[in-house]
């Protein structure tokens, strides 16, 4: 896909995809063409070039829209409307028929659940209540395709959590997730794959082994072994090579302190895309 | 309920949950009080001349001066009506979105043109309902105190009605590309050049200049609503003849003039054009 705004490139050539149960984690600067990418799938924004579709219906069609939940990176509901109106509302145009029950049921998934928060107005709402309030939004009908632009900025610790265990939630009922946003520890602990914009292009495009780290990674990294002589790395050592090089240097005399293997983090991986990006 | 519907009533309700509703009921209330009180002054010192035997013209009089009043708090009902359609309307579209309101409603399975009609009809509900009750007020008002009554009312109600739609599609097409503020300023300055078409054509008369009465009226019909209120004035005169029938004609800001079928058939294809354009370019607009 190719979108300019006047003489503003947002995105020069740009092809992802993500897939049923899926989490894809959009990491890029500001102004690389994460948000530009959301709503062009979301179909607030139309590409100049290339087209996106959503479960095989062009992006923006209502075939499309039926099958989308988005939250926008900067959002406000209607302040007057409580979280019951504003989620039957949508329902409404969503043609969702999930009534009562699903507005009770996604309340209480995004901790909305309590009757004291519930008969509040959303203009009297916390940042991250209305977040949450937000995502409930994004759930309504069922999506097979959520988009949340930013939905962990303005939530607390324990709110990350809640979102964290909401996505791993959509991952399994195979709902394709994507997320945009500038929380690396996020992307690491519930994405699967990666892609990193910067420039108005994908650089990288990477997957996640689902613990924190970068797949494959981990028999790929150098060896790297403490003595009271210093540091000692080899490059290509698996992990049966370990105890031979070990029994290797005692027998030299050296004292082993720790061993371990220099995985490379996602911030490491991030910050050389886009600096091996940098004209 | 299908998406218009939804629309349509979550923005009442808005306006409603806003005080827009509370304000133009206080506010409404407070202007049929005082034209009801000026009337009344105006009448018994008007009344009491007659009876003195000081106007040369008394049945006349009874029919000038009700006409008149009523004919100037019908241009301040359209003139208020007018603004608040314009306020209600201009951040319809890209105020809203600017507030980033309209971005999870346009994501759903929502026409594009299902949103943007059923605000503007939001919009345009509210301001004739409050052009119809203040003005009927007015005319109760007027009624009780003079005993004079507009010869079509009804008609008159109509076509301003149509006048005031014709605003709000405005309003509404300007909020399409510009943020609420300057979408008023474009939609009051467009509303105040067909006031200036209609005192053009008023100037005409007066001064006998015909082509000065023809651009005037060449405005006035270029920008419908303005003919719309003259027709309205024209529906509330039409039984007065006479001097005081071309006195009372030529009203404030834009002389009477009678509603051909042609004439409302523009100013509704007019306002449809401009709803077209309007959906058109929020089609292609991106958010």
């Amino acid at each position: 896909m190719r979108k300019a705004y006047g003489r503003t490139t947002a995105l020069a050539g740009v092809s992802l995809e993500v897939r049923p149960g899926e989490v894809l984690g959009l990491l890029g600067p500001n102004g690389a063409g994460k948000s530009t990418t959301m709503k062009i799938a979301a179909g607030l924004v139309r590409a100049d070039a290339g087209e996106a579709q959503v479960g095989g219906a062009a992006a923006g069609s209502p075939g499309a829209r039926r099958q989308i939940g988005y939250l926008g990176e900067l959002f406000r509901f209607p302040d007057w409307m409580r979280p019951d109106e504003m989620l039957q509302f949508h329902q409404r145009l969503a043609g969702a028929t999930g009534g009562a029950e699903e507005r009770d049921r996604l309340l209480r998934l995004v901790g909305l659940g309590d009757p004291a928060v519930r008969g509040r107005r959303l203009g009297t709402f916390s940042k991250g209540m209305q977040q949450r309030a937000g995502i409930a939004q994004a759930l309504v009908g069922e999506p097979r395709l959520v988009l949340l632009d930013e939905p962990t900025s303005a939530l607390d610790p324990q709110g990350r959590v809640e979102v964290r265990a909401l996505m791993h939630h959509l991952r399994e009922r195979g709902v394709a997730v994507v997320v945009n946003t500038h929380l690396l520890t996020e992307v690491e602990r519930t994405c699967d794959r990666v892609a990193i914009l910067f420039g108005a292009r994908v650089v990288r495009e990477l997957a996640l082994d689902g613990a924190g780290g970068l797949a494959g990674a981990s028999d790929a990294a150098p060896l790297l072994v403490r003595t009271d002589r210093g540091e000692h790395r080899r490059d290509r050592a698996s992990d049966d090579d370990v105890a031979a090089l070990i029994a290797q240097l005692v027998q030299a005399g050296e004292r082993v302190f720790e061993v371990r293997r220099a995985v490379p983090t996602l911030e490491h991986v991030y910050l050389s895309a886009i600096a091996g990006a940098v004209p | 309920m299908n998406g218009f519907a939804t629309i349509l009533q979550a923005s009442l309700r808005e306006h409603a949950r806003k005080r827009t509703a509370l304000v133009a009921v206080v506010l409404g209330a407070l202007f049929v009080l005082l034209y009801s009180v000026a009337t009344h002054f105006i009448w018994a010192d008007v009344s009491a001349e007659i009876r003195a035997g000081k106007e040369r013209s008394p049945a006349e009089m009874r029919q000038l001066v009700p006409a008149t009043l009523f004919g100037l708090a019908m241009f301040a009902t359209w003139f208020l009506s007018a603004v608040a359609a314009t306020f209600l309307a201009a951040g319809g579209i890209r105020g809203e979105a600017e507030r980033g309101v309209l971005q999870h409603v346009l994501v759903r399975p929502v026409a594009r043109h299902t949103v943007l009609v059923a605000r503007l009809a939001a919009a345009a509900l509210l301001a004739v309902a409050f052009m119809g009750v203040v003005l009927a007020c007015c005319a109760l008002a007027t009624r009780v105190v003079t005993g004079w009554a507009p010869a079509n009312l009804a008609q008159a109600l109509l076509l301003l009605a149509l006048a005031i739609t014709a605003v709000t599609a405005v309003a509404t097409a300007f909020s399409v590309p510009l943020q609420g503020a300057a979408a008023g300023i474009a939609t009051l300055m467009l509303f105040g050049t067909g006031l200036i078409g209609g005192l053009l054509e008023q100037l005409g008369t007066g001064i006998g200049v015909a082509s000065v009465r023809r651009s005037g009226e060449w405005l006035s019909t270029a920008l419908p609503f303005e003919a719309m209120y003259q027709a309205a004035l024209h529906a509330i005169t039409r039984g007065i003849g006479g001097v005081t029938g071309v006195v009372v004609r030529l009203g404030p800001f834009g002389g009477a003039r009678e509603a051909s079928a042609g004439l409302i058939l523009w100013a509704v294809s007019w306002t449809a054009a401009v709803v077209a354009l309007a959906v058109a370019r929020l089609r292609r607009s991106d958010f």
